[in-house]
């Protein structure tokens, strides 16, 4: 028969177990991958919030963002070709284990300041989870080939998002010369000479 | 001897709960960059846009970490940057000094890089278009930089280099320029 403090102390340490179990339990969930399912869609591999891409003020009649995705799935495609199916942490590009994209207000800077933004996460070396966000204060059009106010150019910024979802960074010379430049350059649609060495360095 | 087996299970159970979580906690320093796609600002929208166009010298830079409010949204690292005010070229700010909020930083469980935001150094003096105050949930009560590196310049002994472009200007020249499109001179 065990005495009243051999009770005590295993009472105390099944506590002890139970806190850090509580505690730890949302991060092990996070790190399994799991994700708000009522926010986000995965589609084939893309994760997206159809919800906030409403609010992208976007030329839809539908109102229900499908021109946005549609120029997000034109993008990850491109992406894909460029960089020969390579996958990351055994993920595909632009999956919901890795990347989330969705449309944010950012209403401090107003109209015209800072577009879209892509944080990245890190497990050592390696990036883990990638987050878009499009600026829904700002005035968006179509392929505009332009970054004026009212009417920033989606494909553009999608392109560029991605690079950055992809793990490039800022190109901060010769704006003309790469879609990554750090300042909107809506003239360019394509990937340009220096972000193709830029990714076979990257992916070799 | 039943009871010396019985009364090791607890202290293996607690080293061992003792033990994760140590490993957990030392495991948990975040590191992420983020990447900011600006508009291309003149100089004169800048000075359009800005609230406040600040001369000042940098007091004291404080990290700091935001648990986001969307569960799936990693946090983020912001970093306040508290300015002695010389002046406001606007002539509109009169508090001795100023708070600006900038994304990016580093604190003891998480870093942010972020090459967009500018940089601030204690003691560094600086000249920095500034917003009025925020109120949303990341600036909610702190003003920002109009324009992030865009809107920085750092002063040395008379010059004022862009952040940006680390394009070089007499501070004077800059201040005159910012006043005229101001009409202030």
């Amino acid at each position: 028969m065990t005495t009243k403090t051999q009770k005590t102390t295993i009472v105390l340490a099944a506590m002890l177990v139970l806190s850090v179990g509580v505690t730890m339990l949302p991060n092990v969930l996070a790190a399994a991958g799991t994700v708000d399912s009522y926010y986000w869609h995965s589609n084939t591999d893309m994760c997206y919030s159809e919800s906030s891409l409403d609010n992208l003020d976007f030329e839809d009649a539908t109102g229900n963002g499908n021109d946005v995705i549609t120029e997000m799935e034109k993008s990850r495609s491109m992406w894909n070709v460029e960089m020969n199916g390579v996958t990351i942490n055994g993920h595909g590009l632009f999956s919901c284990f890795f990347n989330h994209i969705d449309v944010q207000s950012e209403a401090q800077d107003g109209a015209g300041g800072d577009f879209a933004y892509e944080f990245s996460y890190f497990s050592g070396s390696t990036m883990s989870q990638s987050e878009i966000r499009f600026d829904s204060d700002d005035g968006w059009g179509g392929n505009s080939n332009r970054c004026t106010l009212g009417d920033i150019d989606v494909e553009w910024v999608m392109n560029h998002e991605m690079g950055h979802g992809v793990g490039i960074r800022h190109h901060v010379h010769n704006p003309a010369s790469s879609i990554m430049h750090d300042t909107c350059q809506g003239t360019l649609s394509a990937l340009q000479t220096v972000d193709d060495t830029t990714i076979d360095i990257n992916y070799p | 001897m039943m009871n010396k087996k019985l009364s090791i299970i607890p202290i293996v159970i607690a080293s061992i709960a003792i033990g994760s979580f140590a490993m957990y906690n030392e495991s948990q320093f975040i590191e992420g960059e983020v990447s900011i796609l600006m508009y291309k600002h003149t100089l004169a929208e800048l000075t359009e846009k800005a609230e406040y166009a600040i001369v000042g010298t940098v007091e004291k830079i404080t990290p700091i970490r935001v648990d986001m409010p969307k569960e799936s949204d990693e946090d983020r690292v912001y970093t306040d940057i508290l300015i002695n005010v010389k002046e406001d070229l606007f002539g509109k700010y009169q508090n001795k000094q100023i708070s600006v909020r900038i994304l990016g930083g580093e604190t003891e469980t998480m870093r942010l890089d972020s090459h967009s935001s500018p940089e601030f150094k204690v003691g560094g003096d600086v000249f920095v278009f500034v917003s009025g105050i925020s109120d949303g949930y990341t600036y909610n009560g702190h003003h920002f930089v109009v324009g992030q590196v865009q809107g920085t310049y750092d002063l040395t002994n008379g010059i004022a280099k862009n952040q940006h472009t680390s394009d070089s200007i007499q501070a004077s020249d800059l201040i005159s320029q910012v006043k005229q499109v101001r009409g202030l001179q």
